[in-house]
């Protein structure tokens, strides 16, 4: 396995262009009215581009995950739409956006993204997942249908997307005004039909600077993680340690080789977060400033329960007393109890143990530049991820902060290219060709 | 009536013009079908004319020989205007969507998003699709006619009331109190229809216009009438004459007072093909140098619409004064009588089949009066509040239009000298809608 890139991969985890801190919309800098504002995004995903991230991602869900009372959206207003007004502000970076296979027909779906494809030179991604959220599906006025044809369909749609990305075929040509606008034999219908969807074809839509555009999947369990293991040039992972990314990257590179692929066609990619300032106490203030804009008392509550504390903190600014300490009851086999319960006791005050970023959904690192270059670093070297989808706390300056902060130093240690490889999303992954089905995975491809 | 001026839209598709053969013109990209930057250039100088909108129709599927035509089609309608919106800032993107094939909540989404990207100028064209190689493309069959229309209301009211369901003054972004938004003003909208159903809400606040402004189109039935009389703000109509013109107008504008609403509220645009040149000589020339091979072709099509027999032989010769006695204007073709007074004009057979009189909408050939006195003619006779126009070739017709025919319908009064507003809805003169229109779905308001 020699093959494997030298250099990790960065993504930047865009959404509600204020933030991934619930807090972060009510800083005194934030302008609220961001979530709509395309010159917000557009501004971050330049700076990602500055840092030379291979891809910029656009969340989705299809249903609204909470009332919107007291925090924005965590998503943006549309994926395909926001991504296709950054392809027009951006000249190198990867564009990727979720997508579900559930309620959109497959030739739509290869429509929107091989279009974005093409208007962008070869710079999109999809992340391809199915909806099984009864919320979701009753935006579509559909009831929740048996489980297992949760990956069916998915299994349908990614199949007939990749046909109809093919049938305008790379041998068709360019238009040749003295000649053929295409050769017809190289635009051919696919006629797929599925249990759940079908397409005639062909699409029209000739072959982009990448060929078609990169599938992303989430790192999933049985049919899910067959199904990347078929598709996927990228698997997004959300491991909370070293070993669990070991665990999930070999996962997923058995299950592409057992799909009949090259493991080292998967770029495996773990959810990290961070708060950057020029000391650890400097960050752990930028956090906390942010915390208190959240929901300080339910994350004092969240704190207790992850330390095993039947009561509250006493003095949540100073550290655990002795008798606090000795009533813990952290469930250590957990990450997260364990890193809070080192944090304790190693003096910590409960508020600054937040800050560290224990109750972020993924790992966290709330210090500087070095401090989480070394953490990308450890994770890297130990086979724990091909790279890592950026989590930014406040986009005021933290997309910024990362792009200023850490990649100078991974570029100092060797471990992130000076510069964007190539001009394609494929190139910057350093992904092999692809165009139509994968014949190792279908069979002939037909 | 005395203060309107004439409202103009164009039309895009695959970059290259309204003639067959535009894309093997001179001076013509043959890239511009995946070029989006050839769409740009077209839309800006629309733009620099005053143009009130863009609009895209949509055929998803191939109809021609790709061998020897272009797609005629617009690579894919959303990323396009998305595109476009990020190199303009005042001409409306309307885009068609097929209520046929798509979900409300899907197309209520992206049009929104839209929407507000663009800063209020976002159009819907909500079509029913017939066509079986379209139905195909999403591996279904074709539905009746009854059934299409029903399910074109039942998406069009979901789409506007989840473009209604974050209320006009719900935002309230208040950052000391911590609201985000009121939810009282953010409420599901629990719409069920027989064929499509949606729960919402829909997590996009109103943009400058509000929300999207609905168009219709295609031959006016009754069943297309009773949902652009409800709904529709803009009609694009296909008429070949005066005649023709003031009658569908007046059918669209008593279909909208049969909703309840003012006629005035429904604007009727009527297709127009140019060709400007020096004069009608060179134009007619331009016209046989790009697309004249398809000529003999046409000839059994023209001696049908004129009731007589015309040879191969005759296609440098005008009609003798025998077949112009015997000539009349068939009643199965509306274009047969502007063709027979083309004829009687005494051009040749080449020159008649160069004046487009078998092309898709009423040609004007020629220096910028042709063109400002049909425009004129047709808007004062109250055949057409405005046009969509389809230049024979984009490259240079756009900018002919806009440099020499707009000057000329300014100076006539007829035509305004800036954009009356800043967003579509204000620049079509049209009122003021957030979600669903009282007067059309009185009981919508719960």
């Amino acid at each position: 396995m020699g093959m494997r890139n030298q250099h990790l991969a960065l993504a930047l985890v865009m959404g509600n262009n204020i933030g991934s801190h619930h807090g972060a919309w009510r800083m005194p800098h934030t302008d609220v009215g961001s979530f709509t504002d395309l010159d917000a995004a557009v501004r971050q995903a330049r700076t990602a581009e500055r840092g030379g991230f291979q891809f910029v991602f656009m969340p989705d869900r299809l249903f609204m995950q909470a009332d919107l009372a007291a925090a924005p959206p965590v998503f943006g207003m549309d994926p395909i739409v926001t991504l296709s007004a950054l392809a027009q502000a951006t000249e190198r970076i990867g564009l990727v956006g979720t997508m579900s296979t559930t309620f959109t027909e497959p030739y739509v779906l290869a429509r929107h993204l091989k279009a974005l494809d093409l208007y962008s030179h070869g710079r999109a991604g999809w992340n391809a997942v199915p909806s099984y959220e009864p919320d979701a599906f009753a935006n579509f006025g559909r009831p929740l249908p048996a489980r297992e044809e949760k990956y069916e369909r998915l299994h349908e749609v990614v199949h007939i997307v990749q046909a109809l990305w093919g049938s305008w075929g790379q041998g068709a040509g360019r238009p040749d005004k003295s000649g053929a606008f295409a050769d017809p034999a190289q635009v051919r219908p696919v006629d797929l039909q599925g249990r759940h969807v079908a397409a005639r074809g062909p699409l029209p839509v000739p072959p982009s600077e990448q060929g078609q555009p990169v599938i992303v999947m989430p790192a999933s369990s049985g049919y899910g993680l067959q199904a990347a293991g078929m598709y996927a040039d990228v698997v997004i992972g959300m491991p909370m340690t070293i070993e669990e990314g070991r665990a999930q990257r070999d996962v997923v590179r058995r299950a592409t080789e057992a799909a009949g692929r090259d493991p080292d066609e998967v770029t495996f990619l773990a959810f990290t977060g961070f708060s950057l300032g020029d000391s650890q106490r400097e960050a752990l203030d930028r956090h906390r400033a942010l915390d208190d804009r959240a929901d300080p008392e339910q994350a004092m509550a969240r704190l207790g329960a992850l330390l095993g504390l039947r009561h509250g903190f006493a003095h949540p600014d100073e550290a655990l007393s002795p008798a606090e300490l000795a009533s813990a009851r952290p469930r250590l086999a957990y990450a997260r109890s364990q890193q809070a319960f080192d944090l304790a006791r190693a003096g910590w005050s409960p508020r600054d143990i937040v800050a560290h970023g224990v109750l972020e959904p993924y790992p966290f690192v709330t210090g500087t530049g070095e401090q989480a270059a070394d953490h990308l670093q450890a994770w890297f070297r130990a086979g724990a991820a091909d790279g890592f989808m950026v989590g930014v706390d406040d986009f005021h300056d933290g997309i910024d902060d990362v792009v200023d902060r850490i990649v100078p130093i991974l570029r100092a240690r060797g471990l992130f290219p000076e510069d964007h490889v190539g001009t394609t999303l494929r190139d910057h992954l350093g992904l092999p060709p692809r165009y139509g089905l994968d014949p190792r995975v279908t069979g002939n491809g037909a | 009536m005395t203060d309107t001026k004439m409202i103009l839209g164009m039309a895009m598709n695959d970059g290259y013009g309204a003639l067959a053969s535009s894309w093997r013109a001179p001076g013509v990209h043959a890239d511009n079908y995946t070029d989006i930057a050839a769409n740009i250039r077209f839309a800006q100088a629309a733009e620099r004319g005053g143009f009130s909108f863009l609009f895209i129709p949509d055929f998803p599927a191939v109809r021609a020989d790709v061998g020897r035509q272009t797609i005629r089609n617009i690579l894919e309608p959303m990323t396009s205007l998305t595109a476009i919106s990020q190199a303009t800032s005042r001409i409306g993107l309307v885009a068609t969507g097929s209520t046929t094939f798509q979900e409300p909540f899907n197309h209520a989404r992206q049009f929104k998003a839209l929407d507000v990207l663009s800063h209020g100028r976002a159009g819907w064209n909500a079509v029913t699709t017939s066509d079986p190689a379209v139905a195909a493309n999403y591996g279904r069959t074709v539905a009746s006619r009854a059934e299409r229309y029903e399910r074109a209301h039942e998406s069009v009211q979901i789409v506007q009331a989840l473009w209604g369901s974050w209320a006009a003054d719900a935002w309230v972004k208040d950052k000391e109190s911590g609201q985000f938004v009121d939810p009282a003003g953010l409420q599901p909208v629990n719409l069920q229809g027989r064929y499509v159903a949606a729960r919402g809400p829909l997590a996009i606040p109103p943009s400058e216009q509000g929300q999207p402004v609905i168009f219709s189109s295609g031959g006016p039935s009754p069943h297309l009438l009773a949902l652009a009389g409800r709904y529709a703000s803009g009609f694009i109509g296909e008429v070949w004459t005066i005649e023709q013109g003031r009658a569908q107008r007046e059918m669209v504008r008593r279909a909208a007072q049969d909703a309840g609403r003012d006629p005035d509220d429904i604007k009727y645009f009527a297709g127009l093909m140019t060709t400007v040149a020096p004069s009608v000589r060179e134009g007619l020339d331009r016209r046989i140098a790009i697309a004249g091979e398809s000529f003999p072709a046409q000839l059994p099509h023209l001696s049908a619409m004129l009731g007589i027999a015309l040879g191969h032989d005759q296609l440098d010769r005008p009609l003798s004064p025998s077949q112009l006695a015997e000539a009349h204007a068939s009643p199965m073709d509306p274009r047969s009588e502007p063709a027979l007074e083309v004829a009687r004009r005494g051009w040749t057979i080449r020159e008649i089949l160069a004046h487009g009189v078998i092309d898709y909408h009423p040609v004007t050939v020629g220096p910028a009066e042709v063109h400002a006195d049909h425009l004129q003619r047709w808007f004062e006779a109250g055949a057409a509040d405005g046009f969509w126009l389809n230049p024979d070739v984009f490259e240079d017709g756009v900018d002919a239009f806009v440099d020499q025919v707009v000057p000329l319908l300014q100076q006539r009064g007829v035509y305004p000298t800036d954009y009356p507003g800043r967003t579509l809805r204000q620049n079509l003169g049209v009122p003021e809608q957030y979600g669903l229109d009282p007067r059309v779905v009185p009981a919508a308001n719960a």
